[in-house]
């Protein structure tokens, strides 16, 4: 497998009145070609603001992306104009979002709106088009396509919305799909079939999918690699059965320890993380996690432990792991 | 309602909460379309808490499970069916008698953000109901305001800030105090902990089970999280469209649900272990939850069981609502050919 995407560096800050809140603050990985990689975080730790970067989606101000590179295919995102992304955008790279009711136009059918993203980018006509769109919805399991096409987004469900999604996100064939918690606004036996629906379709379309959700049982069932972020940093970075079966951040392992589980001993106690997140607009000095973490010492309060190797393909940002 | 089923839902020794039979219907008048009828929101609900007992209630969106928790509070008009708590029917009371009853009885929402008001102080939050109640003078319900916040975990200097300055789980602190200000015996508690990232969900977790500890406290905890409701309570009842379908131990659902329903959501849950999930056989059910508008026929379960399927759609599934009856001892299904 080669290498789809490689971010090297990346820094999103935003200037308010309030002051910088450096979002996402050095962040590096690669994803290659076909893999699912999960980026979870609880909120505020960067995990959007990391894939609306990549996609340069962000309103620049208050938004300022910088970083060394982020290469898509050979190409640095970060060195595009606005109309090269847009030509890539929907196209070769695509984004599905929590909420499928506001990311849709309420006033277009969805045919329409599926046939619009495939008319920009395939070059077809009105007719084709729209047998792609049907095509689409079909293959996102949507029964009587071709009459759905016809229908408004208020004429669907939750469930159904988000297939819709997928199918406009699929349409123009994507070597990359960014899914920023698709599936936390439904419940849980329509998220079961949506998560199905991903599983099937990235695997058919050979769709590199990055998947960002706080939900570690997702990552789990979906994700080859997982990315864990916290305070707008990269903390551990590995493949999904180490992240589980050996966690080398601190972090990462009280994460692990302070959900509840269906196949713990029921009447455990859980292990919560101590305080909160911290305040983006005053970072503490050293580990962002310093003040929260079990094992810190006087060094992580004064050094910022850097992302490096501790095992074999498994990197942590933390001076004492596992 | 058989004889058994009232043993299966109210082991009537301890009860503080007995739920029999409640209906709650919403009638479709007026707007555009003139339609009559009414949404069942909560279709003949029985089930009983004992002291110092939580009972789970989950379901998907639109099963009635928040309904069901603000009809037992009076917070809506109730159609039908008795909500007794400590041995007297509260709904034929009088809106003034109900209002007392209301300190004994309180609730904790979901959105920390939305559920306390911006332009009160903490101590204010706290201390309105001690006021409206009027339990003491200034000086008592001040020093009743600080064993409150020590109770939750907060600190003293939190008492003139205001809700904007504490984080999510603090504010879900403030909310708790809150609603144990009146020393109530039964809290029900609406997806408490669904609006809080999950490292500070456990903290807000245990400190429940620390407060029911002390205080001997009753929950009726509502959550469509089912890994959360199978850590914190004793007893569990699952919900779909109106109807309870099943209710029995913790333990016992988890090990051995007989619903279909209960099935395909237990086997739905993502589990954050990466070889189990490889291997694990879902049940991935069809098609979308029918509208409380206008629930399918016979058991409102039966367009999605895959039960139902694998028997050849019996016509007894779609004609006949089924009861919920006892299948063991302790243990209710609402199904026509459960297996375990």
């Amino acid at each position: 497998m080669t290498d789809l995407l490689t971010v090297r560096d990346l820094h999103t800050t935003f200037h308010t009145r309030a002051g910088d809140v450096p979002a996402v603050n050095g962040v590096s990985f690669t994803m290659r070609e076909g893999e699912t990689l999960g980026i979870v975080g609880e909120s505020g730790s960067g995990k959007s603001v990391t894939a609306l970067s990549i996609m340069r989606l962000l309103p620049t101000p208050p938004a300022e992306i910088t970083g060394q590179e982020v290469l898509f295919a050979g190409q640095d995102l970060l060195e595009m104009s606005q109309d090269q992304l847009r030509a890539l955008r929907g196209n070769k790279m695509a984004m599905i979002f929590q909420d499928p009711m506001t990311s849709l136009n309420p006033v277009f059918k969805v045919g329409f709106q599926i046939a619009e993203s495939v008319r920009m980018h395939m070059n077809l006509g009105p007719r084709d088009s729209w047998n792609r769109a049907v095509e689409m919805l079909d293959k996102v399991g949507i029964p009587n396509a071709a009459r759905r096409a016809n229908d408004y987004p208020h004429e669907f469900s939750g469930g159904m919305r988000q297939r819709v999604m997928i199918a406009i996100a699929l349409s123009c064939n994507p070597s990359l799909l960014i899914a920023d918690e698709p599936t936390t606004a439904l419940d849980v036996t329509i998220q079961a079939q949506i998560l199905e629906l991903m599983r099937a379709l990235s695997k058919e379309f050979q769709t590199a999918v990055m998947l960002i959700t706080h939900d570690l049982g997702v990552i789990a069932g979906m994700a080859q690699q997982v990315l864990v972020m916290y305070a707008g940093r990269l903390v551990e970075a590995t493949d999904t059965r180490t992240l589980f079966a050996k966690p080398a951040h601190p972090y990462t392992q009280a994460l692990l320890h302070s959900i509840p589980r269906m196949d713990d001993a029921q009447n455990e106690r859980l292990q919560p993380i101590t305080g909160q997140p911290p305040d983006l607009l005053k970072m503490p000095v050293g580990c962002s996690f310093a003040p929260r973490c079990p094992k810190a010492q006087a060094r992580c309060q004064r050094e910022t432990p850097p992302l490096v190797e501790v095992g074999a393909g498994q990197r942590a940002a933390c001076f004492f792991p596992y | 309602m058989a004889d058994e089923t009232m043993l299966a839902t109210s082991m009537t020794t301890d009860a503080l909460l007995d739920v029999q039979d409640l209906k709650v219907y919403f009638p479709m008048t007026g707007g555009l379309l003139q339609r009559g009828g009414a949404v069942r929101a909560v279709d003949g609900v029985n089930f009983t808490i004992r002291r110092g007992e939580t009972l789970g209630l989950v379901g998907e969106s639109g099963c009635g499970k928040s309904t069901t928790g603000r009809a037992i509070l009076q917070l809506i008009p109730v159609t039908g069916g008795k909500v007794i708590f400590n041995g007297m029917d509260i709904t034929k009371l009088s809106p003034k008698a109900v209002r007392q009853k209301r300190a004994e009885m309180q609730m904790v929402f979901q959105d920390p953000f939305s559920s306390l008001d911006p332009r009160y102080t903490v101590a204010q939050i706290i201390g309105e109901p001690l006021v409206n109640f009027k339990r003491g003078n200034n000086r008592e319900i001040d020093q009743r305001i600080r064993e409150l916040l020590s109770t939750v975990g907060l600190p003293t200097n939190s008492l003139n800030r205001y809700p904007h300055e504490f984080s999510g789980g603090q504010r879900q602190r403030v909310g708790l105090a809150r609603a144990l200000a009146l020393n109530p015996s039964l809290l029900i508690a609406d997806e408490p902990v669904s609006a809080l990232d999950v490292s500070v969900q456990a903290q807000v977790l245990n400190l429940m089970e620390d407060l029911q500890q002390k205080l001997g406290l009753a929950y009726l905890f509502i959550s469509h999280n089912l890994s959360v409701v199978r850590h914190i309570s004793q007893r569990v009842a699952v919900m779909y469209l109106g109807r309870i379908v099943e209710i029995t131990a913790s333990r016992q659902l988890y090990a051995q649900p007989l619903h279909p329903y209960t099935k395909a959501l237990l086997s739905a849950i993502p589990m954050p272990d990466p070889v189990l999930e490889a291997t694990r056989q879902r049940i991935v059910l069809a098609g979308d939850l029918p509208s409380p508008v206008a629930p399918p026929s016979g058991c409102h379960f039966h367009p999605r069981c895959p039960r139902a399927q694998a028997l050849g759609n019996p016509e007894r599934c779609r004609q006949e609502s089924p009861t919920l009856t006892m299948a063991t001892l302790d243990h209710a299904v609402a199904c026509h050919f459960p297996e375990a």
